[in-house]
């Protein structure tokens, strides 16, 4: 077990991730790069106003693929080996984003005898009007959030900041987002001539709030029961899975059916608040969907030599149909499984 | 939700259909990120062909009012005198560099940068100015009365070529950059003005555009003023309490 063990570490699985994106951010820039200056086309622009555009868009697309994961994953489970190293993609767009900056500023406000990031925020003052807003500004205050993510990005910031404070900093990537859009959305997709920005970028905003809706809406509902909540027949957990049952104050339980028995656990993951409940029963643990840390159903501890804990719940069956108490127990605290006996058929 | 018994753990092998499904997510989003580079790579806007870095001398009457110009005498090339618009070399203007020599002629070196019909000298330093005998009467303006003309203000150096695409609201702050440090703001006209495609901009007295203007740069504008005709170039005196953007 302590051999398989080893979620933070490098893997085949990782490098092939990372190779692909790299991979995809290369044959993009070089693309971009061709058709921007095909023989035969137009006179081509300058060689850095061609480059921020191809970082530019390249960053929005990565962007827009970064946020699409999520939901993805939770709709389709298929999806996980794209969320497994998610934190490098964050990263990959933040320096594909940087690099579109550094264009910028070395081009459009170099040159002159003030230093580029004064001129930057100083040569477009017109915060007063829609057209020739200074759309910079937007893409300025979204690369600052995307390095703050990048820096805070290891595992180390996550135990410093505790697990909520380090989730709704991450959080922020939707502002960074937002804040991207409306620097397309005030600067490239004002031009007088059509192009195809104008369609991709609304595209991909959609569809990126699409998928969150879709996958909100596949989230299960309950009803409660003089404190307890009601989950339901107990055979619609399938063996070896869990369904997730929401509870007050924004969090929820996960019930995993491990061997024909019940057990109930916070459903936030100890590492990175990872979704327990759609993880499965791997070698007798319930196991993350996102990285593979392991818990033990009957007291939500990690197996040794690994010291991870989370809160564990109480069932009980009444009438055909499992209770849950919302209240949570101490982190680790051992509960007896529930014997619901084997489904039939 | 999916219902399926495929689970992916990142450090075991994944089981053959997730894999299947991961390799074939990675393509797609391989093929969608190369599709993607080769439609928004194409650039949107057609500039036409510009060019940078042919050496000119020119003599002439030297003027520092509105912004440098320099108006050679007349020859068949140039019936009215080849007037040329100065800028420095970097986001600068010339104005340091000709302080010397207003009204007086003078021969200035420098490099030419030029699309379609605007062009502009740059000059490297006061060092590419000198003083040239016979001098040269300083040429009388004609007066071409009062003008309402729609355009775009760019900053004259990157519309010229310096920068390409250098238009366009993408360019809306370098172009003002370009013009709080002296270089010469033109409106490139929606169309033909007296047969030419653009104007300098000056002040209603005379002098330069005030800081204001950064306000219309880049914009669809219509500005009202006095037209007036010094050598080959046209100068818009503008009235920039009537300028409107549309
Ligand atoms: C300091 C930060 C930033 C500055 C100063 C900046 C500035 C600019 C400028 C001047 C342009 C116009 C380029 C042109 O068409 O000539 C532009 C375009 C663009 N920027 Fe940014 N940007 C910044 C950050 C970002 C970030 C963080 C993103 C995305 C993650 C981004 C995405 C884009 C996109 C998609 C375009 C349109 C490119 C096109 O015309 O095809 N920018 N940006
Ligand atoms: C520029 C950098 C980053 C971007 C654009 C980004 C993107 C995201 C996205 C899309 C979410 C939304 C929640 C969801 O889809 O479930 C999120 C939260 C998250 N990010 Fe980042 N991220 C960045 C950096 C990182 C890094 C470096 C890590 C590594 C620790 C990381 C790991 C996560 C995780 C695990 C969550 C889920 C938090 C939760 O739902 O409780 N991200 N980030
Ligand atoms: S293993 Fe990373 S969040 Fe659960």
């Amino acid at each position: 077990m302590s051999v398989r063990y080893t979620p933070v570490g490098w893997n085949a699985n990782k490098i092939v991730y990372d190779a692909l994106l790299v991979a995809a951010i290369v044959a993009y820039i070089l693309v971009f790069i061709w058709a921007a200056e095909r023989p035969g086309g137009a006179p081509p622009y300058d060689d850095a106003t061609i480059r921020m555009r191809a970082f530019g868009s390249c960053a929005f697309l990565m962007l827009s693929v970064v946020l699409a994961i999520g939901p993805l994953a939770r709709l389709d489970r298929r999806f996980l080996p794209l969320l497994y190293n998610r934190r490098h993609f964050g990263v990959a767009t933040c320096v594909v984003a940087f690099t579109h900056a550094s264009y910028v500023l070395g081009w459009y406000f170099a040159f002159s005898a003030h230093d580029p990031y004064a001129a930057l925020l100083t040569s477009n003052t017109s915060y007063a009007r829609l057209a020739g807003f200074p759309f910079e500004i937007f893409g300025l205050a979204a690369l600052v959030i995307l390095l703050l993510l990048a820096v805070t990005s290891h595992d180390f910031w996550l135990s410093f900041m505790s697990a909520p404070v380090w989730k709704a900093l991450h959080m922020s990537v939707y502002a960074a987002y937002t804040l991207v859009v409306a620097h397309v959305a005030f600067g490239a997709l004002l031009a007088p001539v059509l192009q195809p920005l104008q369609i991709v970028v609304p595209a991909c905003a959609l569809g990126v709030v699409a998928l969150h809706a879709l996958a909100a809406r596949a989230e299960p509902a309950s009803s409660e029961n003089q404190g307890w909540i009601v989950v339901g027949a107990p055979d619609r957990i399938a063996e070896g899975r869990a369904i997730v049952v929401p509870v007050e104050g924004g969090e929820s339980v996960a019930i995993f059916r491990h061997e024909g028995r019940l057990s109930a656990i916070a459903n936030a993951c100890a590492h990175q608040n990872g979704p327990l409940g759609e993880g499965r029963i791997v070698d007798g643990c319930i196991t993350c969907p996102w990285h593979g840390f392991q818990y033990r159903p009957e007291d939500g501890c990690s197996p040794p030599p690994f010291t991870e804990k989370v809160a564990t719940y109480n069932l009980r069956l009444e009438n055909g149909a499992v209770l849950l108490d919302p209240k949570p127990n101490a982190r680790g605290q051992r509960v007896e499984p529930l014997a619901v006996g084997e489904t039939l058929a | 939700m999916r219902d399926q018994d495929s689970f992916f753990v990142g450090y075991l092998p994944a089981p053959p259909d997730v894999r299947r499904h991961a390799i074939l997510a990675g393509l797609v989003l391989l093929a969608g990120f190369v599709l993607a580079a080769l439609t928004l790579g194409r650039s949107p806007l057609d500039i036409g062909a510009s060019s940078y870095g042919d050496e000119l001398a020119i003599t002439g009457v030297y003027s520092a009012s509105p912004y440098p110009i320099v108006v050679a005498a007349p020859d068949t090339a140039h019936p009215r005198g080849r007037t040329i618009m100065l800028g420095g070399e970097g986001k600068v203007g010339a104005q340091a560099f000709g302080a010397a020599f207003d009204g007086r002629t003078v021969t200035v070196k420098g490099v030419l940068v030029k699309r379609g019909a605007l062009d502009m000298l740059l000059v490297g330093g006061a060092d590419q100015f000198a003083a040239a005998t016979p001098a040269q009467q300083r040429p009388a303006a004609t007066q071409l009365g009062r003008w309402r003309i729609s355009g775009e203000i760019c900053d004259g150096k990157c519309a010229s070529g310096g920068m390409r695409p250098g238009v366009g609201l993408a360019h809306r702050a370098c172009a003002n950059l370009c013009i709080s440090t002296g270089l010469p703001p033109v409106l490139v006209t929606s169309a033909p003005v007296e047969g030419s495609a653009y104007l300098l901009l000056a002040n209603a007295n005379g002098a330069a555009a005030p800081a204001a203007i950064a306000d219309l740069v880049a914009l669809p504008v219509t500005l009202e003023g006095d037209l007036e005709r010094r050598g080959d170039l046209l100068i818009f005196r503008v009235d920039w309490s009537k300028a409107r953007t549309s």
